[in-house]
């Protein structure tokens, strides 16, 4: 066991800053410490602050504990404000004279992080207070268990010109042990995509697997859901100043962008302009269409129909079209099929002989208001609602089966794939996640995505998954994550700027919190009453680049700061990368084409377009960007049917009918 | 009663006849300047200005920094702890300290020193008719590390006087009371002579109490160093005759009275009004100050005077005698009872 000598000679032989005493413990009858707190005093000029670690040194015993400071007073040997006012005779300049400065302290409250030893739990003894060194740090944390295996830097704690790295467990950021990352601060200081950025190129660079060096495969699924947070995240942030980069170093973390990066974005409706703000020339090469027909989009179907109209029957005959007539390869006449029904064109056609079938039985009494068992109107209802779907998410859901996905079953190891639904409908964007995410689940359980987890982000929470509205599938889908997520390796980010309005599970779910700049407002609901007073003051000031952390291993919430992300800015990527206006038909197709080859001409593409069918180029494009991976222009100009354009009706007399020679000559006269 | 007693002031004061209202400022519990003093004299004085002008204006200077650097005082605490028989032991403590000044801020000097004993009466072998029941010095040899001090002796250059041996508890506590109090005065006694014998630089020495005794036994020393003020905040003996005493009585705030030297002693004093009566106490602000008796003084009477006008701010609240202390004393104060064994343990003892 370490005897008090030892353990002070352990704390001489670290840098000054650390050795030389700050402050020292006191307790009193009224104020005593305990085994959770206690309190102490300092000079003004120490250090100390909020958010402060420090660690105690009993006098007499070989006990050392670690605090955080979470409240701070000062006063003065003033009883009473009155006093000053005599001693100022009532002009606050008489002040300047006094002879003497009342001695004046600062008294400060902590939280034990840790003792050493742990047991038995005692109050804090008195002793002198230190500021804590990085070692101090660690141990205070409990991060000297897991730093060098499972560590993920999350930031940097700051105290003065000292800087320690602050790490998050990944058995308890991404898995299995807890999971799931809920980050809360008020909009427009972009700290909320920030650190999600940062921890992301954190976790991609120092993420090793679980504790065995299993499940190592990552990669982060991200929606953006407003303007060009996400869109630049392969562009380098080229201003990164000297102090940001010393955090990158201390963090042993490379300030640079990923590299793997993939977009996707559905069209608008014109179905062949990316509905993006990432539409530059320059940056066009990894984005793709993200683009649905039937067969996808039917096991969610019932996202896209109003709640209202899903009754029991309506529901059964879903069901029945699901196990009998979509994607079935059993052609049954029985019900109406005289194909296989892959897209919403045949669908159409399908229900059109289920009408005519039902009208051909008119007359009769007993089949005229069902076919098979279900209920015209409820078919009819049915009909309705999913042929106009493809107008509802027009550029998202597709007539034909030119579906455009993202990459399943073969996602790649830190890799970043972006799903732009900024400028889609919400009823389109609730069909996105919904799907991204139940098809990640299913891909995960059955091992068959090509990582072992994934990081799903999703912002703005407080819309999706709010606990006031009501049962949306999406927010079905995002309880699920939370709660069986990790099992996985489904592993939900989320942000949002109102944490009380969110979905209590869901937040609950979430093993590491973060909190940026928040409102008073906010800070006054329930959900922050365990939070000290001081540390909910120092939240509605906070600055840029610094965030309140709680994490499972730290049993008090811990100031942290952390540099820029590495990737460019919104705004910096929209002045350098600016969006193109919506492109001509041809112009657009060029931009496609230039998406699957840069080196593709543009006058090669306008002269194989010219003269074509738009919808036909369409068809072609779908096409070559689904089956085709080199030699893209070839394989389009081999499947383009060229039909010329419909022309314009031209008015020229057409040929007189032939009429048959009579021969009879007839005499005139 | 208390009715007719308010109708005759009331009416007094119509008349525009002087009277004051005593307003009690402080907790009663410590006023401890309210309670009548055990004892007055009248005292002769040998006046060293003008005594047809016995009230002088201290006139402020533009110089607004105080040339007191160094704050002596000291604290005591005694606490009866245990009965043997019906002889009562009395713990006591006492400390002094000098307390230095620099750059506006109080900071601990070199000089600081404290005392503690049991106070209790034992036979002094060198003295007879001792009581009976008082104890063989033997019998508290389970104190050898502690120190005794004899209360049983009254005075032992007056060996015959053997019925005057303190007999009643009450009386033996109160004894043991007064050999502490002399015990912290040669304290900081002592104190002061070191600070005079290091000719510390940079400042003058306030002193809480008197300085006539190490005036008096240095005074050769401090002849060549006599920078050490003496302020007194209780005013046992009366100098002046009764009219003149009125008028010192009536100094308002910032004026002095002329200089005076105590009959017999080696001090110039004289009074000082600190703040307005606005109690109606007669003493609420009036301090005497000594300093040593040497005629270059004279010159810096006003100047000593300015110094303590000066001192005045911060006023010392909130302790209770804030009209006579000033600030840096109840600092050294502060910082004694700090060091001081508190009341707490002291009674645990018990």
């Amino acid at each position: 066991m370490t005897t008090l000598n030892q353990k002070q000679n352990e704390i001489k032989s670290l840098d000054s800053t650390f050795t030389t005493p700050v402050g020292r413990v006191v307790a009193t009858e009224k104020n005593p410490n305990t085994a959770q707190s206690f309190c102490f005093w300092t000079n003004l000029d120490s250090p100390v602050g909020i958010g402060t670690i420090v660690r105690v040194l009993a006098d007499r015993e070989t006990k050392e504990v670690f605090g955080i400071v979470t409240d701070g007073i000062s006063y003065t040997d003033l009883a009473s404000p009155i006093h000053d006012f005599i001693s100022c005779e009532g002009n606050p300049n008489e002040a300047e004279g006094a002879q003497t400065i009342r001695p004046e302290i600062r008294y400060y409250t902590a939280s034990v992080l840790k003792s050493v030893p742990e047991e038995p739990i005692q109050p804090v003894s008195i002793g002198n207070v230190y500021l804590a060194d990085d070692a101090a740090i660690r141990q205070s944390l409990r991060m000297d268990k897991y730093a060098d295996e499972t560590g993920i830097p999350i930031g940097l704690y700051v105290n003065g010109n000292n800087m320690s790295p602050v790490f998050l467990d990944s058995q308890f950021l991404i898995g299995p042990e807890a999971a799931h990352l809920n980050v809360t601060g008020v909009s427009g200081l972009a700290t909320k995509t920030s650190i999600v950025e940062f921890l992301l190129t954190s976790i991609f660079q120092k993420f090793t697997g679980d504790k065995d060096g299993q499940n190592s495969k990552v990669a982060a699924v991200l929606f953006n859901v407003k303007g060009s947070d996400l869109l630049f995240m392969d562009q380098p942030a080229d201003n990164l100043s000297e102090p940001e980069l010393d955090m990158y170093k201390r963090m042993e973390i490379n300030p640079v962008p990923f590299d793997k990066v993939q977009y996707f974005a559905p069209y608008k409706n014109d179905g062949v302009n990316l509905n993006t703000l990432r539409t530059n020339e320059n940056l066009l090469h990894n984005v793709k269409a993200l683009s649905w027909g039937l067969k996808e989009i039917f096991d969610n179907v019932q996202i896209l129909l109003n709640k209202d109209d899903v009754d029991a029957k309506a529901d059964a005959f879903l069901q029945f079209m699901k196990d009998k007539i979509i994607d079935v390869d059993k052609i049954d006449s029985f019900y109406c099929m005289h194909k296989k029904i892959e897209n919403f064109n045949d669908l159409e056609d399908w229900f059109q002989r289920i009408f005519a079938e039902s009208e051909g039985q008119e007359g009769n009494s007993e089949g005229k208001s069902f076919w098979r068992g279900h209920a015209i109107a409820t078919i009819r209802k049915i009909y309705n609602r999913l042929t106009n779907i493809t107008y509802r998410c027009q550029g998202l859901v597709t007539n034909d089966s030119n579906s455009q996905d993202l990459p399943w079953g073969q996602f790649e190891d830190r890799c970043v794939y972006v799903v732009d639904v900024a400028n889609v409908i919400p009823l389109a964007q609730d069909l996105v996640f919904t799907r991204i995410v139940e098809k990640l689940r299913e891909q995960l359980e059955s091992k068959l995505l090509g990582v072992d987890k994934v990081i799903v982000f999703v912002d703005e929470l407080n819309k999706y998954a709010s606990n006031d509205s009501g049962n949306s599938y999406l927010k079905q889908t995002l309880l699920e994550i939370s709660e069986r997520g990790r099992y996985l390796g489904l592993i939900l980010f989320s942000a949002q700027q109102f944490k009380s309005q969110v979905h209590k599970r869901i937040v609950g779910n979430c093993g590491t919190s973060i909190f940026g700049r928040m409102d008073m407002d906010e800070l006054a609901t329930q959900g922050y009453s365990v939070m000290p007073p001081t540390i909910k003051a120092e939240l509605t000031t906070l600055e840029k680049g610094k965030l309140l952390i709680r994490h499972p291993h730290f049993n008090q919430y811990i100031f942290v700061r952390f540099p820029r992300p590495a990737v460019m800015t919104s705004h910096e990527g929209m002045n350098r990368f600016p969006a193109v206006p919506e492109r001509t038909f041809e112009d657009a197709m060029v931009a496609n084409f230039k998406r699957l080859a840069k080196d593709i001409k543009s006058t090669a593409v306008k002269e194989l377009i010219a003269d074509v069918d738009k919808n036909e180029v369409l068809r072609a494009f779908y096409e070559t960007e689904r089956k085709c991976t080199e030699k893209h222009l070839e394989f389009f100009k081999k499947i383009l049917r060229k039909k010329p354009m419909r022309e314009a009706f031209e008015e020229i007399h057409s040929p007189a009918p032939k009429v048959p020679s009579l021969d009879i000559e007839i005499d005139w006269s | 009663m208390l009715n007719d007693v308010k109708k005759y002031i009331a009416q007094k004061r119509k008349d525009g006849e002087n009277f004051r209202v005593l307003k009690h400022y402080s907790d009663n519990e410590s006023s401890e300047f309210y309670r009548a003093n055990a004892y007055f004299c009248a005292g002769k004085a040998e006046f060293k200005e003008d005594i047809s002008r016995p009230v002088r204006k201290v006139v402020r200077t533009e110089n607004n920094i105080s040339g007191f650097s160094y704050f002596l005082d000291g604290i005591q605490r005694s606490r009866p702890i245990f009965y043997t028989g019906m002889i009562p032991v009395t713990y006591g403590y006492c400390a002094a300290v000098i307390r230095n000044r620099a750059d506006k801020i109080m900071k601990t000097s070199q000089f600081y020193a404290e005392s503690q004993a049991l106070y209790l009466p034992y036979k002094a072998k060198a003295l007879k008719n001792q009581p009976e029941f008082y104890h063989d010095k033997s019998d508290f040899d389970a104190f050898k590390n502690i120190k005794l001090i004899n209360t049983g002796v009254i005075d032992s250059n007056k060996e015959d006087i053997v019925e005057n041996y303190p007999v009643h508890p009450q009386e033996l506590i109160l004894k043991a009371n007064q050999e502490l109090n002399n015990e912290r005065s040669q304290l900081e006694t002592n104190l002061a002579w070191e600070w005079v014998k290091s000719k510390s630089e940079g400042g003058w020495l306030f002193i809480d109490g008197p300085v006539s005794s190490i005036c008096k036994n240095y005074k050769e020393y401090i002849k060549v160093f006599p920078n050490i003020v003496g302020v007194l905040k209780t005013h046992h003996t009366q100098y002046f005759s009764f009219a003149d005493q009125e008028k010192i009585y009536k100094l308002k705030k910032g004026e002095r009275s002329i200089v005076f030297r105590p009959d017999k002693q080696d001090v110039f004093s004289w009074y000082l009004r600190l703040h307005n009566p606005t109690n109606g106490d007669v003493n609420f602000g009036l301090i005497r100050i000594e300093i040593f008796a040497d005629k270059k003084l004279l010159t810096r009477v006003d100047e000593i005077s300015e110094w303590i006008m000066l001192e005045t701010k911060p006023a010392a609240q909130p302790d209770s005698r804030w009209d006579r202390m000033i600030y840096p004393i109840r600092d050294c104060e502060e910082y004694l009872k700090s060091k001081a064994p508190t009341y707490t343990m002291i009674e645990s003892l018990a």
